[in-house]
């Protein structure tokens, strides 16, 4: 590999999510095939995480814990804590090679190549038309294996009596997937729903999206990176006037990260 | 009952692991919460003190990082981040997202590495040698920032602290994109090989 097709010059604005977008995705492509940035974003990574460390302690005010503590007290027995996932023999240890924890959000709703992307979309779709009805049915929470395919079977959140499913279709290094959503209510008042995108590390924002009168829809995913990085996808309802940077409680959400068969 | 937690009092909890807190934590454990919350509060809090300037939006801040440490601790993996890690990375997410909901973000004083607030005195129960070790830790880093020019302290600053883009913080500071760029890389180059001589 010649010294132009490196990104080691991008990796320092991509550990900080500086890059724009072009930039954070060709980083994001060339970091499996090549050793040499990989142990050069290890480098930068370690950097980074010593300048959480740069800001002196300040003591905050009693009335901090006590909000903490309140709020706990409110979360229902655990319902909005995510259930426990045992890391799988896939489970690499990834932080001195991972993408970089980036507070802005990548993901955008498939709107370059949309014709394209289109195209593929429908294709997974039809191909995945006999299974998903099967899907539907199984017990399982574990994600599943199609056609090369992995698909995260998203469930309705246990406060919601909903029959309300959902699924994330991607391939194995793809930074690009489909989330197909059936049985949510429609929104009003502007309201629309979220797609997140989270592992252990961090929460990303996806895109926002409307459901038809059958509660139906078909959302393409564009990340910064593969979507098998992620362990849980999670659909949130977001109310017009929200900001759109809180995580509330999801509607749809998976329960098991990632497994090769 | 089989598999259940042993009771442990607060002194006990200063001695355990913060990866054996998060488990506790996951296993619904207030008591570990509120001692995870005791190790991290000064370094959580003074590190959005430092993105965001303002108590207030500070402790807000705070507060939802411990609730999504309380929300995520089933689903944390020890192999992908150290927990110091995890909690400093939430942080900044919640005080860059603080930061772009803020209308008035443009008029807000930009501050130096060394614009910050007073240090928090030692937790009573806290070892001197802990004490030291996690003093000397951050006077390195410090040290290592120190070094660095103005320009490349500033910019580095706007990009770790308040979240901005090379893009952004060329508009900021009315500087071509490229001699952003050309800061951070070399900024971050130069702490590296600092932190890593040390």
């Amino acid at each position: 590999m010649s010294n132009s097709e490196h990104v080691t010059d991008l990796l320092p604005g991509y550990v900080l999510g500086s890059l724009n977008e072009n930039e954070t995705l060709r980083v994001a492509r060339h970091l499996p095939s090549c050793a040499l940035c990989r142990q050069e974003l290890q480098r930068h990574w370690r950097t980074f995480e010593s300048l959480g460390i740069s800001a002196p302690e300040v003591n905050p005010s009693d009335t901090v814990w006590q909000r903490i503590e309140a709020r706990v007290a409110t979360d229902d027995n655990g319902a909005q804590r995510a259930p426990t996932v045992p890391p799988t023999e896939s489970e690499q240890p990834v932080q001195n090679e991972a993408p970089p924890v980036s507070h802005r959000s990548r993901l955008v709703a498939g709107r370059r190549s949309f014709a394209a992307v289109l195209v593929a979309s429908v294709v997974v779709i039809l191909g995945l038309a006999i299974t998903t009805g099967m899907l539907w049915l199984q017990q399982t929470e574990q994600p599943a294996r199609l056609a090369g395919m992995l698909v995260f079977k998203l469930s309705s959140a246990p406060q919601h009596d909903s029959e309300a499913r959902g699924l994330v279709v991607c391939t194995d290094e793809g930074a690009r997937g489909t989330l197909i959503v059936k049985g949510l209510p429609t929104m009003e008042n502007g309201a629309t729903y979220r797609l997140w995108l989270e592992n252990s590390r961090e929460r990303l924002r996806g895109p926002a999206f409307a459901v038809d009168e059958q509660g139906y829809a078909s959302v393409m995913v564009d990340a910064a990176r593969p979507l098998t990085d992620f362990s849980r996808f999670a659909v949130t309802i977001e109310p017009a006037d929200s900001g759109g940077a809180a995580f509330r409680r999801p509607v749809l959400d998976t329960h098991a990260g990632v497994q090769e068969r | 009952m089989e598999g259940e937690q042993p009771k442990t009092t607060s002194t006990g909890l200063k001695l355990i692991p913060d990866e054996a807190l998060i488990e506790r934590i996951a296993n619904a454990d207030t008591a570990a919460l509120k001692e995870l919350y005791l190790r991290y509060r000064g370094l959580i809090y003074g590190l959005a003190l430092r993105s965001l300037g303002d108590r207030e939006s500070a402790e807000d801040v705070a507060v939802d990082v411990f609730w999504e440490v309380w929300i995520n601790a089933p689903r944390y993996v020890r192999q992908r981040a150290r927990v110091r890690t995890w909690l400093t990375s939430i942080c900044r997410h919640r005080s860059i997202d603080a930061l772009r909901r803020r209308a008035a973000r443009p008029g807000r004083q930009a501050l130096g590495w060394d614009d910050l607030p007073t240090e928090l005195p030692a937790r009573k129960s806290e070892t001197p040698e802990a004490r030291v070790t996690k003093n000397e830790a951050r006077a390195q880093v410090r040290k290592a920032v120190a070094q660095l020019r103005q320009n490349q302290q500033q910019s580095l600053g706007l990009a770790y602290f308040d979240g901005l883009t090379h893009a952004e913080i060329a508009e900021k500071l009315n500087l071509p994109l490229g001699t952003v760029k050309t800061r951070i890389r070399l900024a971050m180059r130069r702490l590296a090989e600092l932190l890593d001589d040390e």
